[in-house]
């Protein structure tokens, strides 16, 4: 005798008679935050797609150029050691060419991340999201998740782009033992870029973020954002005013802080002894930027522990 | 399938000084249920305690039978809620929504995008399926919340306002969807201030004030319980005579085109006809009888002391 045995419908469909019919396998936490990642990187490109063509590409073009104009022109600047033609960037160079990855990457934090939270809270969507099956936790994770990583992308490509042109400049000897010392050299460079930016990335999206949810609106969260980088500025001057100019005091400029990062991690790559106060000025920047991250993170949960719900709703 | 649409007993919730709900318990069917009250009444708040988005200060609360708010990320996959703000993305187009709220509700994204058209479809948005929502009118826009809202096949549908700002054909349009639904098997709940819809759909109706539930019960039992109208009897004889003897034994009455309206609890209905017999007054007709809404739900706030009940008529 034969037995025959009923498959169950593995496709989700309207079915009359009756709703939640909904077979398919759902997604498991994993998957559904990947998805989330996914989508909320998605949301914030594609709302932005213009800009990001606007700004981005002609902005890398001129740091690729000002580069240039930096290594031909103001040979005090830049190094070359050996007949392996190495380059090493100055400590005089390190500020300009670092300060303007960065200065590209504050820019599109303010314009890209801070308002996602804010946009969020304005358009109701906060209401769509926490009516559905997902954890506050798992929202606020993909949000930070992919704020960091559109804001990797562009600090990544960025140096991509600086490294890029450097070996455009002034090459790469294909010609006996050099070639491994220099294109070591440049692996290491580049890869201490992407890590360095990863970690500024983290912090600044997460900075980003908190004033979004503090703002909660669109235009309120990137004034905030960009008045807490520029109010850092005086701040780091008065400050240095009052206690004495140091290293300590320069490094409460936010913008400095990071960039000190950067300069210290190229710094340790170049067999160039660290520039004064450098060292100082990394681990303050670190520390404040650190602080400010988990603030804004604790402002993040507070915000989702209540959240607003509803159109305009605070 | 479950055995109510939620059950809540003694729940209270507090914000601040402000008392939400005070011991609310009561226990929801499934079908259309209607949930009404003035401003300030604790609707929403039931609603974020329902969709678990709240915790409840003291009390329990269970939702398709499982427990709140410990189950929530579960129920919240059985429930669709289409909110009364708009929620939309205003650059996506209308599918595109819809599948970014399957996608949302758990739906795998290959079911997603077929889920979407379905549901687009039966809300009858095929047509503007590739617009915008931005250039959407209201009526669309509240069909486009409602295909989000059912896209991944909830077992309860929650409806905050569905039908504020439409015109009447719209609002007949938005409330005939309603009701085929329910007629495909999923139960709604329906918050509304227009009485005339939970009139149109609901069988079972929930009327709240100050926090508390001044009524849950059948349509039929909201227009005829507390005070109204319980029977309407036609009499044949000496009405007169009849009306003294109800005045006699106690009993409310009121005459109305020749039929006599009666108040009188269900299971006193052995007075009535021996109030009859005393009277020597036969009888062609006896029915229950029946109020209408706006009457039913001005005696129903008014009884709860709220003197606002004007202002949702």
């Amino acid at each position: 005798m034969s037995q025959t045995t009923q498959q169950p419908p593995t496709r989700a469909f309207f079915h009359p008679g009756g709703f939640a019919k909904l077979d398919a396998k759902p997604l498991t936490d994993t998957e559904r935050l990947r998805w989330l990642v996914g989508m909320f990187a998605r949301l914030q490109l594609r709302s932005l797609t213009s800009k990001l063509t606007a700004v981005s590409f002609p902005a890398g073009a001129l740091m690729g150029a000002a580069i240039l104009a930096l290594l031909t022109h103001i040979p005090q600047l830049m190094e070359v050691l050996g007949d392996d033609r190495r380059v090493f960037v100055t400590d005089k160079a390190m500020p300009i060419l670092f300060g303007m990855n960065l200065l590209t990457a504050f820019l599109q934090t303010t314009i890209w991340v801070a308002p996602v939270i804010a946009s969020d809270v304005q358009s109701g969507a906060l209401l769509l999201y926490f009516s559905r099956p997902l954890r506050r936790r798992d929202y606020l994770l993909a949000r930070f998740l992919a704020a960091t990583l559109v804001t990797w992308l562009e600090l990544a490509s960025a140096a991509v782009l600086l490294v890029l042109v450097q070996i455009a400049t002034f090459g790469v000897a294909l010609d006996g033992g050099s070639i491994a010392a220099g294109l070591m050299f440049w692996f290491m460079v580049a890869f201490a870029e992407v890590l360095v930016s990863l970690f500024v990335a983290a912090v600044i999206s997460a900075v980003a973020l908190g004033c979004s949810s503090l703002a909660r609106s669109t235009n309120g969260a990137p004034l905030l954002f960009a008045g807490l980088l520029l109010g850092s500025i005086p701040l780091a001057l008065v400050l240095g005013n009052v206690a004495g100019h140091g290293p300590l005091w320069e490094s409460v400029n936010l913008a400095q802080g990071l960039n000190a990062v950067h300069a210290l991690v190229m710094a340790l790559l170049s067999p160039q002894p660290l520039p004064e106060g450098l060292l100082t000025r990394a681990i303050v920047g670190v520390a404040i930027w650190s602080g400010l991250a988990v603030g804004a993170w604790q402002l993040l949960v507070r915000l989702l522990r209540n959240p607003p719900m509803g159109k305009g709703r605070a | 399938m479950p055995t109510s649409l939620a059950s809540l007993k003694d729940v209270s919730k507090r914000f601040g000084d402000v008392e939400a709900l005070r011991g609310v318990s009561m226990t929801l069917p499934t079908g259309v249920v209607g949930l009404l009250g003035p401003n300030g009444a604790g609707k929403s708040t039931l609603f974020r305690l329902l969709l678990g988005l709240d915790r409840a200060d003291t009390g329990q609360i269970q939702v398709l039978d499982l427990p709140m708010p410990d189950e929530a990320v579960r129920v919240r996959g059985l429930i669709g809620y289409m909110p009364e703000d708009d929620s939309l993305f205003p650059d996506m187009t209308a599918t595109e929504q819809v599948v970014h709220a399957a996608q949302l509700s758990g739906v795998p994204p290959l079911d997603a995008t077929p889920r979407a058209h379905q549901a687009l479809d039966l809300v009858g948005l095929t047509d503007n399926r590739y617009r915008k929502a931005s250039g959407f009118s209201l009526g669309q826009r509240q069909r486009l919340r409602l295909a989000m809202a059912l896209c991944h096949g909830p077992q309860l549908l929650i409806v905050d306002e569905p039908t504020a700002g439409l015109d009447p054909d719209g609002r007949a349009q938005m409330l005939a969807l309603l009701a085929e639904i329910a007629k495909q098997g999923a139960s709604v709940l329906l918050s509304t201030h227009i009485l005339a819809d939970v009139e149109a759909i609901c069988s079972y109706v929930v009327l709240m004030t100050r926090g508390q539930v001044s009524f849950a019960g059948p349509m039929a039992r909201f227009r005829a319980a507390s005070g109204g109208p319980s029977f309407q009897l036609r009499p044949t004889g000496d009405v007169a005579k009849l009306m003294q003897v109800f005045v006699t034994r106690g009993i409310g009455a009121t005459l109305q085109d020749g039929d006599v309206l009666v108040q009188l609890p269900p299971d006193r209905v052995a007075e009535l006809w021996q109030a009859c017999a005393d009277a020597g007054v036969g009888v062609s007709g006896l029915k229950a009888a029946e109020e209408d809404m706006a009457s039913a739900f001005m005696r129903h706030v008014q009884n709860a002391g709220n003197l606002d009940a004007q202002r949702l008529l």
